[in-house]
């Protein structure tokens, strides 16, 4: 046969499928449960509750605090003004950052989450929790790109092993509009 | 090779609504066309069109690894001087291709002419492998096709497995898709784009290509400021090295899809350039990159901007006179001559296939139709099967 032998004709159904996402966080997919695998998780909100929890293991908790509030600065969703990251997380959530040439605004890690399985905890995320009523992560666990892994009260949760995927980046941005003018000045050119 | 009219199936809009193949007309006209397919001996694909794809794909990149040792070429094809060494680089890395397309004229019997490659921002891509495939499966169920009839088509399944073998060598890597706004047929080829991707578990994020900013420390952004680390552009090479940001392309960790090398492919140069390197092979057509060159070979010759899409601002001139031409906000960068070889017709069509390659592998082909012997971008699309 010449010709593709199998389409997954769900995933090219496109009357169904919700729009893109409008802001900076949206609700992933639901991870929790459904298929394939999942992975255990702590939840702690700081690094007493680590330490508590986690008695003799002290070292663990710090290792993981910090890894944890690196890859927050790094990978946290970044705002130009206090006001469009509290739209998002709420009053009191965000924290400023500096940099040369200004600063920018990003939520504060409410949390961080560490794999129980296999690997001895070495796995660590941060999570954020919004105050805002009507977002759509109110009252839920929330990682650097969006995506819900509990409800705000839970201390455990079973979660996508992609939930641990280093995240993209975020870089605050000088300007925009850089690329395109080329199309604009000409009606038509796809090939 | 035969065209051979057959019903529409009655609910295909339907079905375009459902899959969300909104460009089926555009400005008005009918672009998809199910009321006539083409017929192929399997022996006319494998011999005539898959076999001298692959080939001439090969003789193209030989081509590009000619052009990037060497300062004089890379003038001739038009690749602004900053990125020269960047070219190279990409190219000498091996940087991954995903996709390109040779247009051929085809007329069932004689040997298939390059009229040029689409090597960095192809469309008719869902048309291709998705919409004409569901075509046939559709019409094998309905009884309408006889059973046994096959497609040069497998595009999707190449796609996903390509994407999936990317994913392997850069397993947490996201998975930007871009193109520039206003044009349905373009957001449409992206999102099957991203639909294959997604398929082989690549996690995918869109911005236009106009919303793309600067970020701090020589990055580019998305619209959510996040870095764009791997982006798939359908926005030409060519554009790209001659905007605001260019500078930036060479500072930014971005790696792209299609890489860098592809402006050397994709581009009208690339036609004389085979001629040079492999004259008289009977899939290429004569090309020259001087009009003089031209005049001393050919009567008839197509003068082409070396960058042009849709077969904008062609001309075709017989004994020193234009006598057909097709408009185009192109040719600047300069042209280049080819022999003029009219499409062959099937009833009042002209008709020109488009053969697809993965990476380096054959793929499938698409049938467009025009009632003048220019293809352009309002020509028909036309499904295909195999049969015998």
């Amino acid at each position: 046969m010449k010709r593709t032998g199998f389409i997954n004709l769900e995933r090219m159904r496109k009357g169904l499928r919700a729009g893109r996402k409008p802001v900076a966080v949206a609700v992933a997919a639901a991870l929790i449960g459904g298929c394939g695998q999942t992975e255990e998780v702590d939840i702690y909100t700081s690094l007493q509750e680590c330490l508590q929890k986690q008695l003799g293991e002290a070292q663990m908790c710090h290792a993981a605090f910090q890894e944890a509030l690196r890859e927050a600065e790094q990978t946290a969703p970044k705002y130009a003004t206090q006001a469009d990251c509290e739209y998002d997380f709420g009053e009191q959530q965000c924290v400023t950052q500096e940099r040369q040439g200004g600063s920018w605004f990003m939520p504060a890690m409410a949390g961080f989450m560490m794999g129980r399985a296999l690997s001895g905890g070495d796995r660590v995320a941060p999570l954020y929790q919004s105050s805002q009523q009507r977002s759509p992560v109110h009252g839920k666990w929330v990682t650097s790109d969006g995506q819900v892994v509990a409800n705000a009260n839970q201390r455990q949760a079973r979660v996508s092993p992609d939930s641990f995927r280093p995240k993209p980046m975020s870089a605050r941005p000088l300007s925009r509009g850089g690329f395109g003018n080329q199309a604009a000045a000409r009606s038509s050119w796809g090939g | 090779m035969l065209r051979v009219p057959i019903a529409e199936r009655s609910y295909w809009r339907d079905r375009a609504k459902e899959y969300g193949f909104g460009f089926h007309t555009m400005f008005g006209q009918t672009y998809w066309d199910e009321s006539a397919y083409y017929q192929f001996r399997l022996e006319q694909i494998e011999r005539d069109l898959e076999d001298p794809t692959a080939e001439l794909h090969q003789m193209c990149l030989e081509v590009v690894d000619r052009v990037v040792k060497s300062e004089e070429w890379l003038e001739r094809f038009r690749i602004p001087e900053p990125f020269w060494d960047a070219v190279r680089q990409s190219w000498q890395s091996a940087e991954p291709s995903l996709y390109s397309r040779l247009d051929l004229a085809y007329d069932g019997q004689s040997p298939a002419k390059l009229y040029e490659n689409n090597a960095d921002t192809p469309t008719s891509l869902y048309e291709t492998g998705f919409w004409q495939w569901l075509w046939l499966e559709d019409n094998l169920r309905d009884g309408r096709l006889k059973q046994g009839a096959d497609q040069f088509n497998s595009l999707q399944e190449k796609l996903i497995e390509r994407f999936a073998e990317l994913a392997r060598q850069n397993p947490d890597w996201m998975l930007h898709l871009s193109c520039s706004k206003g044009s349905d047929e373009d957001r449409g080829t992206v999102e099957y784009i991203g639909d294959c991707a997604a398929e082989a578990g690549i996690h995918t994020e869109f911005v236009h290509i106009e919303d793309i900013g600067h970020g701090e420390g020589d990055v580019l952004v998305d619209l959510d400021n996040q870095v764009i680390q791997w982006m798939f552009k359908l926005y030409p090479w060519e554009y790209l090295l001659r905007e605001d940001y260019a500078p930036l392309l060479l500072k930014a960790p971005t790696r792209w899809i299609e890489p860098l090398w592809k402006a050397v492919l994709s581009n009208k140069a690339i036609l004389p350039a085979l001629w040079q390197l492999f004259p008289n092979h009977p899939n290429l057509l004569p090309a020259y990159f001087t009009e003089e060159e031209a005049r001393k070979h050919l009567r008839e010759y197509v003068r082409k901007p070396i960058f042009s899409r849709e077969g904008a601002g062609i001309s075709v001139i017989r004994d020193g006179q234009e006598v057909m031409s097709s408009p185009g906000p192109y040719g600047e960068e300069g042209y280049v001559y080819q022999a003029w070889h009219p499409l062959p017709k099937f009833g009042n069509s002209h008709t020109l296939i488009g053969s697809w390659l993965v990476n380096d592998q054959p793929a499938g082909i698409s049938i467009r139709e025009d009632q003048g012997p220019i293809t352009q971008d309002l020509s028909r699309f036309l499904p295909h099967i195999i049969l015998g």
